[in-house]
């Protein structure tokens, strides 16, 4: 009708172009519209979600999800790592407590052992007439009955038996030191 | 991005908030200003306009057959929403009869230019609707009147007039002035 004579110019028309063609309106507006939304039913269970509209918005779940699994991680890890680290300790001990026990035993078999070797050095040497061979073979069973019976105060601290047995042989050894010179191969003995 | 089919679909099935959440935010900054221009620059009228627009939107989600475009189907629901709105208020009128009305010039407006914002939103209502789709929205004078429910002849005389009314107002002077806002 009117188009012959009344064209846009291509001022006009570059400012009608510039005029924004999209804005977003108060960002109070999108709550009040789900909210009539809810209100009329259109909407569904209300979901406390409010974001700045026009952008996205920092949301917290994801961080607060990813940092309760960072601490749960990190406690579980704990736990097993104490858990395992007991549980090595335990078996650490118990070993420990396995080879002190088979070291206390072939302590004990080789003291024993010892102990028979001189108790049969000994007895020969009580047939001896030599008043020396005698006294020597007398040291070493008495060195043999200390080492044992230090030793058996060590595998069991508060055994009486093994203690008095200690208390005596060192109270004679003092005794004998004070009355005569020790003799020269009082550490002599060697276990065989 | 989740299609507009898809949140369509959500919202009218399961009344998701979420997903309408961010169709409002797809599809609002093209409605707005729309929304803005149709009824004169009043910010309170156009949020008033957009929400009903979104409320109509959402009670017909379910209609909704993907036809054409959601935001071509929302800027329709929109246009007939700011109708609706300036005919409660008296102030859309009788859209055939442009040429026995006159645009009085703002006192602030003599010898002034206006921005070309200012100067839609003093245009009548039924000019200023066609002027807006036909040269800031695009639309052709068949879309025009099948949206506003006019002939394609009125919809040329109302951007007719609205044209020279602008042009009148942008240079400040009393040139085309035969129209008049109601």
């Amino acid at each position: 009708m009117h188009d012959r004579d009344d064209e846009l110019t291509a001022a006009e028309r570059e400012r009608f172009e510039s005029l924004p063609r999209e804005m977003m309106p108060s960002r109070l507006l999108e709550e009040r519209i789900v909210s009539e939304l809810h209100a009329r039913g259109y909407l569904g269970e209300r979901q406390h979600v409010f974001r700045p509209a026009g952008r996205r918005s920092w949301n917290p779940f994801p961080l607060a999800a990813a940092a309760a699994a960072g601490i749960a991680l990190f406690a579980s890890g704990l736990a097993v790592g104490q858990w395992m680290g007991a549980r090595h300790t335990a078996e650490t001990m118990l070993a420990m407590q396995r080879q002190d026990s088979a070291n206390a035993a072939a302590a004990i078999q080789r003291t024993g052992s010892a102990y028979l070797s001189v108790l049969g050095t000994l007895a020969q040497a009580s047939a001896s007439a030599d008043p020396k061979e005698v006294a020597r073979a007398r040291v070493a069973a008495q060195n043999v009955m200390h080492e044992v019976a230090d030793e058996m105060v060590r595998l069991a601290p508060d055994d009486p038996v093994s203690a008095h047995i200690l208390q005596g042989l060192d109270k004679a050894n003092r005794v004998q030191a004070a009355s005569a010179p020790a003799p020269d191969n009082k550490k002599s003995l060697v276990w065989n | 991005m989740t299609p507009d089919r898809d949140l369509v679909e959500a919202v009218a099935r399961d009344g998701d908030e979420v997903a309408f959440r961010e169709l409002y935010r797809r599809h609002t900054p093209r409605l707005y200003p729309l929304v803005l221009r149709m009824v004169g620059g009043a910010e309170m009228d156009a949020e008033d306009v957009v929400q009903e627009a979104w409320v109509r939107a959402a009670s017909g989600m379910k209609r909704f057959r993907g036809e054409s475009s959601f935001s071509t189907w929302l800027c329709a629901i929109g246009l007939n929403a700011a109708r609706d709105h300036l005919r409660r208020r008296g102030r859309w009128g009788n859209t055939e009869d442009v040429t026995e009305v006159e645009i009085p010039v703002p006192p602030a407006a003599h010898g002034q230019r206006l921005d070309l914002e200012r100067v839609i939103a003093l245009l009548p209502a039924g000019c200023r609707a066609v002027l807006v789709l036909h040269d800031i929205e695009g639309y052709t004078h068949e879309e025009i009147a099948r949206q506003l429910g006019i002939a394609v002849g009125t919809s040329k005389s109302q951007l007719f007039a609205a044209r020279r009314a602008a042009r009148a107002l942008l240079t400040g002077t009393k040139e085309m002035s035969h129209a008049r806002p109601r």
